[in-house]
Parts: structure tokens; sequence; C-alpha cells
């Protein structure tokens, strides 16, 4: 039988997540329920869920999404921005968006992530509970670092800044080759069997791989060509 | 212990915890939460309403619901009443194969609660997680539009789909679907709802390499295991070639396999199959086994396979049952006995030796004169992929023993062919084996390949046990039939007036590891092309080539689909060359009623094919009305320049059955009431087929729906039929049922006759069942006629029991027109409109032959656009899930898309019907890769056309 913990607190999850060897947070359970996770089917669990924070709100001059919002939740919120609502409206399927949390999209760090590519461009900060307890921390830094054992309890955005965003795949369903973000605060992207870009300069510099759908050459293209695209809507 | 509220009932379960809630739910009774995709949370079968939220049931473990309120489909049943959106889908045609519509009933359910005037934006919203095949989505807007105007006039309003053929009552006319209520109401109607608790199962251990001989196989550690019943391999299976394709005897296909084979010729062959008390016990029984191969160097392309000294997929000892060539033993001189055996039952014009499986060639002119002659040529080559028919529910079979016989549940599209090939593999006669077709949750051709079914019958006929299999999803893709991969080169010729001189087509079919349907479903890329064309010289040439790719079989529009993607491409590459319109050429070109097709002759299936002239044909109006619709010839201008907008079109035809080769039978009963049960050999696989057969009776009878009951595909009740494949359905299987119950009628006028004391001439049958003097006005009411028939002194039940078969064709024509806009900078692709135009000749149920054109076309659309199904260097494919391998949703589907039936009466189909559905699979892929031609003036010839193919035609990357 798997190991599953349901503790009182975030403080206590954390802990528990230390301590036991290969635990995972659950959250929406949407990736790591899922047949393709990287997370084994016996691997012990430590749910988090009805721990994390789900309300969006406006604090400080900027938008406070709790790390158990569903993409459902942000999508349906007036506070959000029509450019975040569009990033969410990447995962096709209303049913997953209605099971997926926001924090867990960010904590899985895919390199065809839904979302990482325009909150990156929100200029986005990680509120986390970790080994000094609670703590900001930029999402670059996070993702830079290849996330960590935090539990993240809430993202902190620039709802104020411009953002465009272009996902390239081959079907509404399929995963993305690229994903990119370009705004007030940069130009951003994740790359298929690549990872993230925070810059042109990484685009340009990454290496790019073949993969079952795509090849380098055509990522490495389109790639750039969705930053023009993107740059010439935003004038 | 965990508890919480099912469907407003508070539920206890001491189910294990860490269970995933979607096994729970349905081992708890709410059989409607299905699995189709083994967790991977993309096609939503499994969907529950869980705390008023959408949410995957297979995603959800099952201690989350402590204190949750879950709904399933079971909640929307009142008693035997359907809700009304569950009764407004089945009005709309949506329900077909139906695996997984009681979970759409439910979320759609659920969106009206929410939204009562939900638009169809919020409709596309919430269907946005589920996965439909069968019917692709445009009725499902249309089911919940007939839901808000039942609620708010009291009655539906907008028309399901045109009625045909004013002197009919039932034909030609929207009535819902006689297993409707069934299947939307999630009853237990597929196989897996009746394995019994106890029942095993059976594992299979399959090959990691594309090719390769076992040396050894060691079962004894395995066999010893606790709860291990039996493992068979190539050493204890019965030593029995046949073939898996599922075609009428003697096949057209040759026997190149046992159940278990020495020599494994594809990634996920089978090795050995397993089995035992439950799952945990087969894999552990699996790991025991010790197999040592020696790996052989494998092909997997038609190049490879061609290639001079190429390894051989199969070099057994080959074999005739008749016409064996003279030099036979010399040509086996070189066999390896640990290949086993190849038999033909006929010559296919196969040549082990060189890799192929069958071949062909005919034609009628002179082609090499035609495009000496001509004004210009044009060659080229088109390759297309393989596909996958993803059907919601896999492959499985249930197995038992009673009474000493066989008794198969199948969901299968050929249950007598099931009956012949298990009783052929167990080595019993047909009458111990029974079987039973359930409800078929989606087979598009894969499930007429026998493909399970000889495993677990033969586990059964072996232990004695009841035995459940079900393919994984990741087996649906290496080891179910998938779409022949070909490489069809084209030389087309003309003149400048528009004329098409000659046709040259060389297919190059790629059968896999085993030769299912070698011949046919190639020999079908140019039997259903050429005959579409008034040309008077077409020649094609055809080798199939066995390969070590998974394996490869029929699924929907057979080999037409590769056909029309080459034919009609090269008739575009034509046109433009010439500079002369498209549309106009195929005009021009095209057959039209009484144009003798002499190119039939050569055209048989391995045989000798019968001249006949086109019988009716609307493909002209098909053209004409579809470039209306399309504004043909208009050039849209996109608001974006970076999207170009351009158009594409496709003639196409298909067939009916298989004339000369199919029989259907079935028998129909008067009961003693008075009301009737319909026997039909006929296997409905969710298209309709039965409510043919009721419509018939109705028809016929003069009796309103609820006086007729259907029973199909069981092999002890009813009689014999070829299947349902090659669009046969409605012709062979309908035809069957139209003349039993046309034989009923006499034979009930007969018996009334002597009853009434009238002449039979003058007697016939009135509504709500009566038989009525002409003469005297006198009248005789179905149940007294029966319950006298049947009385101590009465002549007997009143039957008709009558078959099918003929020579003559019924076959249906069509055009499909595309707009698409593409990106030129990223290549991307949208397909703006699609209109399927299709003449059906009179479609029984217009409402659910429009469904079936969706389908078809998403189905179509995606093998244009988007699967694939990607193998490594070593042939294990590396996109076997829906995500990787990409199958449409309906985000993918074309923001105006239209369904049109063209009205035409056909002389020899029942009621003036043709096949509907396959054809439709046949125009997408041209359409659509000339329509992006139009747009951007790249030219791809191989399926899946990408953004990145296109942007390489054009020279970008
Ligand atoms: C068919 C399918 C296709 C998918 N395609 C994509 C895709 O193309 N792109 C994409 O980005 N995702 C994809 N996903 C993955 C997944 O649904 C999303 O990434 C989702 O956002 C994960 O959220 P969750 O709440 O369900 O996370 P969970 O499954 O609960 O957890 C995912 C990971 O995040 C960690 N985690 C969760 N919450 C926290 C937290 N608060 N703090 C720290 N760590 C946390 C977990 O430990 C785990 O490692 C797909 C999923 C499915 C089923
Ligand atoms: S965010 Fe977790 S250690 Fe810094």
């Amino acid at each position: 039988m798997r190991q599953i913990f349901k503790e009182c607190s975030i403080k206590k999850s954390y802990e528990r997540r230390r301590e036991v060897a290969d635990a995972v947070y659950l959250a929406g359970g949407s990736g790591v329920l899922a047949l393709k996770s990287p997370v084994k089917p016996d691997c012990p669990l430590v749910d988090i869920s009805a721990l994390v924070p789900k309300d969006i709100v406006k604090k400080d001059g900027r938008l406070v999404i709790g790390a158990g919002a569903t993409f459902q939740d942000v999508i349906d919120s007036a506070l959000v921005p029509s450019w975040l609502k569009d990033a969410c409206h990447l995962m096709a399927s209303m049913s997953l968006r209605m099971q997926a949390t926001v924090a867990g999209n960010v904590a899985s760090l895919r390199d065809d992530s839904y979302l990482i590519p325009a909150l990156l461009a929100g200029d986005t900060i990680l509120h986390v509970y970790g080994e000094e307890g609670e703590k900001d921390v930029p999402l670059a830094d996070y993702v830079h670092r290849g996330g960590c054992s935090c539990i993240i309890l809430a993202l902190s955005i620039d709802d104020g800044c411009k953002v465009g965003i272009h996902r390239i795949a081959r079907s509404s369903s399929s995963h993305s080759a690229v994903n990119v973000a370009v705004g007030t605060h940069g130009v951003f992207a994740c790359v298929k069997g690549s990872g993230f870009a925070f810059d042109e300069d990484d685009l340009g510099k990454m290496e790019y791989v073949d993969d079952i759908i795509d090849t380098a050459a055509y990522k490495r293209y389109v790639a750039r060509e969705c930053v023009d695209l993107l740059k010439e809507v935003d004038g | 212990m965990i508890t919480f509220t099912l469907n407003g009932r508070k539920t206890t379960t001491a189910l294990p915890q860490d269970m995933r809630l979607r096994d729970a739910l349905y081992a708890m009774g709410c059989i409607s939460v299905r699995d189709s995709d083994d967790a991977e949370g993309f096609t939503g079968s499994d969907i529950v309403i869980f705390d008023d939220r959408l949410r995957s049931s297979n995603l959800t473990l099952l201690y989350q619901a402590e204190g949750a309120d879950i709904r399933t489909a079971e909640s929307l049943k009142r008693g035997q009443e359907l809700n009304d959106v569950q009764r407004a889908m089945i009005r709309a045609g949506v329900v077909q194969s139906a695996y997984n519509s009681p979970t759409v009933a439910l979320i759609l359910t659920w969106l009206l609660e929410k939204r009562p005037n939900a638009t169809r934006d919020d409709v596309r919203e919430v269907l946005s997680s589920v996965f439909i095949r069968d019917a692709g989505y445009e009725h499902f807007y249309l089911a919940v539009k007939l839901v808000q105007e039942m609620r708010r006039y009291g009655e539906y309003r907008t028309p399901v789909s045109p009625s045909f053929r004013e002197n009919l009552e039932y034909i030609g006319k929207p009535m819902d679907k006689i297993d409707g209520r069934a299947l939307v109401g999630g009853e237990k109607v597929f196989v897996e709802d009746r394995v019994e608790e106890g029942s095993y199962v059976l594992d299979i251990l399959r090959s990691p390499f594309a090719m390769a001989y076992i040396k050894s196989i060691d079962t004894s550690e395995a066999e010893k295991l606790e709860g291990v019943e039996a493992v068979i391999t190539y050493l204890n299976c019965p030593d029995v070639y046949y073939m898996q394709a599922g075609q009428g005897n003697p096949e057209p296909s040759p026997y190149d396999r046992r159940l278990l084979n020495r020599k494994v010729r594809h990634v996920g062959d089978r090795v050995a199959a397993v089995v035992a008390v439950d799952h945990e016990t087969a894999h552990r029984a699996m790991e025991l086994i010790k197999v040592e191969y020696e790996p052989l160097e494998p092909v997997f392309t038609v190049e490879q396979a061609m290639a001079e000294g190429a390894p051989l997929v199969h070099n057994g000892r080959v074999s005739y049952v008749a016409g064996a060539p003279d030099d036979l033993d010399e040509y086996n001189r070189t066999a390896d006995e640990r290949d086993g055996q190849v038999i033909y039952q006929f010559p296919l014009h196969g040549d082990i030796r060189h890799n192929i499986a069958a071949g062909a060639h005919g034609g009628i002119g002179d082609v090499e004169k035609a495009f000496k002659e001509a004004d210009a040529v044009v060659e080229a080559t088109y390759q297309t992929s393989q596909v996958q028919c993803t059907p919601l529910e896999p492959h499985v079979c249930y197995s038992r023993m009673e009474n000493g016989r066989l008794v198969l549940h199948c969901s299968t599209q050929v249950p007598y062919h099931v009956r012949r090939i298990v009783a052929k593999v167990c080595g019993i006669s047909e009458n111990k084996v029974h079987v039973i077709k359930e409800r078929v949750g989606g087979g598009y051709g894969s499930k007429q390949d026998i493909l399970v079914e000889d495993l677990c019958g033969y586990a059964t006929w072996l232990t004695g046990k009841p035995v459940y299999y079900r393919n994984t999803r990741e087996e649906e893709f290496i080891a179910n039939s998938t779409r022949h991969p070909m490489r069809l080169t084209m030389k087309m010729s003309g003149k400048k007036d528009g004329t098409i001189t000659g046709i040259y087509m060389d297919v190059r079919a790629n059968t896999g590891p085993y030769g299912n349907h070698c011949l046919t479903v190639p020999m079908n890329a140019s039997s259903k092309t050429l005959p579409l064309f008034a040309v008077q010289n077409m020649y094609y040439d055809l080798n199939t080539y066995y390969t070590n790719i998974p394996p490869t079989g029929a699924y929907q529009g057979y080999g037409a689909p590769k056909g029309y993607f080459a034919i009609m491409s090269c008739m575009d590459e034509l046109a433009h060359k010439l500079g002369v319109d498209s549309l106009q050429m195929a005009l021009k070109n095209v057959v039209e009623e009484g144009y003798m097709l002499d190119i039939l002759k050569g055209l048989g299936e391995g045989r000798e094919g019968t001249v006949v002239p086109v019988g009716s044909c609307g493909v002209k109006e098909a053209l004409r009305k579809g470039a209306e619709m399309i504004g043909w010839g208009r050039k849209e201008k996109s608001d974006d320049p970076d999207w170009a907008i351009g158009k594409g079109f496709a003639m196409i035809q298909q067939g009916s059955g298989l004339p000369g080769l199919d029989q259907s039978n079935a028998q129909c009963k008067l009961l003693p009431d008075g009301s009737f049960v319909l026997l039909s050999g006929g296997a409905d696989i969710g298209t309709g087929l039965d409510t043919i057969s009721a419509k018939i009776v109705c028809e016929i009878m003069k009796v309103d729906p609820s006086k007729v009951a259907v029973v199909s595909g069981d092999t002890d009740s009813c009689l014999f039929d070829t299947g349902a494949y090659a669009s046969s359905g409605t012709y062979f299987s309908g035809n069957a049922s139209l003349n039993a119950v046309k034989d009923l009628k006499r034979r009930m006028l007969e018996e009334a006759a002597l009853q009434m004391g009238q002449k039979a001439e003058d007697l016939d049958l009135e509504a709500p069942g009566f038989v009525v003097s002409m003469k005297t006005g006198d009248r005789l009411s179905y149940e007294k006629l029966s319950h006298d028939a049947l009385a101590g002194d009465g002549r007997g039940a009143i039957v008709g029991t009558r078959s099918f078969a003929t020579a003559n064709s019924a076959i249906p024509y069509g055009a499909h027109f595309a707009q698409v806009a593409v990106n030129r900078r990223t290549g991307e692709i949208k397909v703006q409109k699609f209109y399927a135009l299709q003449d059906a000749g009179t479609p029984i149920n217009p409402e659910m032959a429009l469904c079936q054109m969706y389908g078809a076309v998403m189905k179509s659309i995606g093998h244009t656009l988007y699967e694939d199904m990607v193998l490594d260097k070593d042939g294990r494919c590396i996109s076997a899930d829906f995500t990787d391998y990409g199958v449409p949703m309906i985000g993918e589907a074309p923001d105006d898309f239209k369904a049109v039936l063209i009205d035409v009466n056909d002389q020899y189909g029942p009621y003036g019907a043709k096949s509907i559905s396959e054809i439709a699979t046949n125009g997408a892929a041209p359409a659509i890769a000339n329509a992006i031609y139009d747009a951007v003036g790249a030219r791809v010839r191989s399926w899946p056309i990408t953004p990145e193919k296109i942007l390489k035609a054009l020279g970008k990357i």
C-alpha cells in the first residue's frame, strides 16, 4: 500500500517530505498521478492540497495567487490579467484545469510548461516555505536552480505589465515544442528537450534537440519567429 | 474506511485508500466511469463531478474522496427515465459506439445546471476534456440546443437532419437509436461489464526486439508460482497456422502465424501468455520467464524491405491451399524451419523470400502512350504514415466455459469469423464456440482483426477457467492493427483542355510483421480511386512488403484514404501544371451514371473483377454544391498578413460491402402478442445497424419501434453474416433484414389468408398492426394471427428468414472541401472550414449518418495533420499514448464544419441506401494538402502535414 501523509500544517508537511525518502507533495495530482508521471506509482505522497492557500487577491499593487488555486480558478477570477488567463487556457482540457494547480505547474518545471514563461514575464515572485521558514524567491531563481524541496505557498505577479504569449504545439492537447512569453520584463521561453530561456540571448545559444515530434532546426527557427511575432504585436 | 457522498447518498467503502478513484467507483457499481487511457488523463472517459467541478477520477486516489460530493452518470436517470440531456444526445445522433457517452451526458448536464443558456463556446469548453472518435463533436452542440429548446418550448425545434423519402414513415427520418438508451444510460453493455468475480486474467510477455528468434524459453519458475494457471509459449501452443485479419473464408491474406511463434517479428509481439488469478501474479510470473533471444537485423520501411539481400521477415515454408506454383519445392529449399510456415489460400503474387507478402497489377488502355502524347505529365511520390484507430474501448475479450462449450464475450466487428478462427485454433468444431458480440466501444476497423479473441479463447479452452483480457493503451499502440504505411508513386498526364489522359499508380505498402489485409488494403488504394475517373488509360502496380513495424490491418476507409491523398493531390498538381482549374478538371474527368467501369476487371480482391456500369452517382452534384458553399475560385484575404488562406477539395468514392464475397442473413419472428424480434447476423458496432433493421420492420409491418426488438451478432441465436467491414452493414446486413421481413410479411399474409378465409393477394398490412382485406375490409390483428398460428391446432410459428448476397455494387460518392489558414512564418495550420458532401443513397438514419461523417472527417483530419506513430531505431513505438501520438480533440475541429447528404436513390441498396462512413475518411488529406498549396504554395506529400514540413517546403528551414 502506498504511503500517504496528510499533515496538519505546512511546517509538518515540509518536515515529513524531508524525512521520507522519495516522498513528493501532492496538490492537484494531475501531474503526480498521471500515467507518464516521473513520480513512481508507489512513491510516498505528502498531501498538501488542504493546506496551501487558494485565494486570488490584490496585495501591495501586485496580484497574489495562492499556490492551491487551479488553472480554472485563475481563469474565473476577475482580478487576473488576460495574458495570464490565456496562459492557463494553454492547458486545453477543462477538467485538468479544474484539477491542476498553478504551483504544481511551476514546481513541475517542465520544459513544455504552460505557465512558467508567462509567469517569468510577469516578474513572478514565489512565496515559499523552506528550511528557514517562509520567504520570497524570484521565480527566475527558482527555475534557474531547478526547484527545491520548499513548498510554494503563493505567487506574486506584476499584473500591470504587458505580456504576449505564443505556444507552438502540433495540436491543442500536444506538448509544446516551444512556449514563448515576451513582455515588459523581457523575453522568456521553454523549449522541449532544452529547458528554459531567460532572454533572447539564451534562446539563441540554447542547445536544441530533435524529439519525437519536432526537429531541433524547427524549434530553433520557430522560437526566434515567435519572439519576433510577439515583439511586432507589442509594437 | 472512506466516506463520501456518491450520487446523493452517503457511502462508505473499505476499498484500499490508495486505489484510483476510477477503479473504486467502477467496483462500487458506477460502471459508467470508464478508463480509456490507463490514467494518462487525456480521454476523459473517467471524468466525474467532484465537489461540483469536473475531475479525472483516474488522477484521483480514493482517500481524496473523503467527505467529497461525487456524481457519476448513474445519477442522471430517474428509475428507467433518462434525463433530458441523455434523450437529446440520442436524438442528435451522437450516441454511437458510446463508450464515454454517459460521461459526456454527465458533463453536459452539469454545464446546463450552471449555465442554462450555455453557448457554443461553453459547450466547446467542457468538451475540451473528452476525446470523441466516433461521432465528431458537431452534433453535441446540437444536443445542448435541443435540451434548451425542450426546456423553453416543450419541444425540439431544430431539425437534427433533413428527412428523405416522403412516402416512407421511418426510413430516411431521424429516429432514436434503438440501443441508445442502454448506451447513454450507462447500462452493462460492454465486455468488461460481463466479467465475473473470480475470473482469471491473461497477460502477455512481449518481445523487446523488432525481430529475433527465441533461442530458449524457460517457464518452469513462472508455472510454479502460486496463482498461475498456465503459461503458453510457442513450444506448447497449438501447431495451427491462421491469420488474424477477420476476413471471409478463404481469406486473401496468408496464414503466416500461430498463436505464438518461435520468431518474434515486432517489438510487442507475443512471447508468452500467462493465465493467473490476478495481474500482480501474472506480472510476477512474467518476470520469472527466462527467454534467450537471437536478435536479427530488422527492416522497417518499404525501401529497406525491398533492398537486395534485405533480412527476411518470413522465411518459412510456403504452401498453397489452391494454385501452388510448380517450382514450390525449389522455392522452399532455403526455408528456415524456425520461421514456421506461410500458407496462401490462393496465390496473392507474394514472394516472401523478397519480403513481398502480396502483389497485384492491372489496368486498361496504354498509359505509356498517353504519357508520351500528353501536354503535361506530373510524377510524384506520396507517403502515408502508420495510423492508429484508437478506439476508446481497447481490444478486450472475456471467455468462459459453459456446459463444455467455449463462450466468448467480444468487442468485435466479425462474430462469425471469430467463431471460425477460435474453433480452428482450439481444434474444435464451431458448435463448441458461442460468440456474443457485446456493444463495441469503438472499432473503426481494428476490431475486424481478431487480435485478442484467439489467445483469450484458447486460454479458457486450455484451462477451463473464465479469462479476461484487455489491452493496455500502450498495447493498443504496439500490438493492434493500424493503417498500412504506403508509398504511392503517381504519374498523371493531361491535355491543355483539362482532359486527363493517363494515370499510373505504383503502390508500395508496408504490412509489418504479418500479412493481415496485405493484398486488400493496398488494392483499395487503386480499386476505390481509379474507378472514379473516366480515363481511358490507367494502370497500377502493387507490392506489399513485410517489415518489423507494429502490426497493420483494417482502419475505416481501408486503403482508400491513402489512394485519395495521392491521386487527388496529383490531379491538383497536374491542373496547376496545365493551368486549368482543378475543380473543372474533376468535373471533366469524373464518371457519371452509366459509365462502363472497364477498370474493374483488374481490381478484384485477388480474383478477376466484374465490369459493371456506374450506378447511382451523386459526385457531380457534391462537387458543384461544395464549390458553391466554399466559394470556389474566390480568394479569401486574411486580416493578418502572416496568415494566408487557401482552398482545396477532393472527390471521393468507396464501396458498400464486397459483392460476390459477402453474405448476410437475418430472421424475423412474429411473437405471440403481435410484436417482433429481428435476429440479424450483422454486427452493429455503434453505427446504428440495429436501428436500420428495426426501421425496416416498422416500415413493412407498419408498427411503431416499441413493437420491435433486434438481437444481433450472437452466433448462437443469429444466422451467419460476414461482418461489419468494407462498409457492408447497411447494404448487406440491411438488405438481409429487408429480405427476411419481406419473407415474414409473405408468410403472415399466407397464414392470415387461411385464418380469414381470403386470398393472400387481397390482403395487406395496416398500422398499428393489422392484416386487412382490401376486398372486404375485414381486419385481423397481428396478436390474433400469431396466437392462432401458435395454438394447439395452429400451423406453427411465423418466421421470415432470408439471406442477401449480390454481384451488384452500391457505390457511395462525395466531395470534401477544405479552407485552411497557414501561418507563413511559423507554419501553423488551422482548418477554418470543412464541408463534407456525400451521396449515401437513401440515408436510412440521417442524423446518425451526419455524425458518422463528422467523426470520420475528424479522424482523417487527424491523420492528415497530427497523428503519428513514431518508432525509434530499434522499432519501439515511442509515441504510444494519446498525447504523444496526437489525436485531434475539439480544439482541432474546423470552425465551420458541415456535413451534407446528397439525395440520390440507389437501385440495389435497401430502400436505395448505400454506405456512409468509410468514404468520409477519404477526402480530408488531399483537400487539406491542396488547400495548403493554394494558401502558401507549399506542396507537402507526406502525412502528417506538419508546420515543420510546410516551412521546409517554403525553404525557410
Ligand atoms: C494529459 C496531460 C498532459 C499534460 N501536459 C502538460 C504540458 O504540456 N505542460 C505542462 O506544464 N504540464 C502538463 N501536464 C502536467 C500537469 O497537469 C501540470 O503541470 C499541473 O499544473 C500540475 O499541477 P498539480 O496541482 O496537478 O500538481 P501535482 O500533480 O499535485 O504535483 C506536480 C508536482 O508539483 C509538486 N508540487 C505541487 N504543489 C506544490 C507546491 N505548492 N509546492 C511545491 N511543490 C509542489 C509536486 O510535488 C509534484 O512534483 C499534463 C498533464 C496531463 C494529465
Ligand atoms: S526556494 Fe526552496 S531553497 Fe530557495
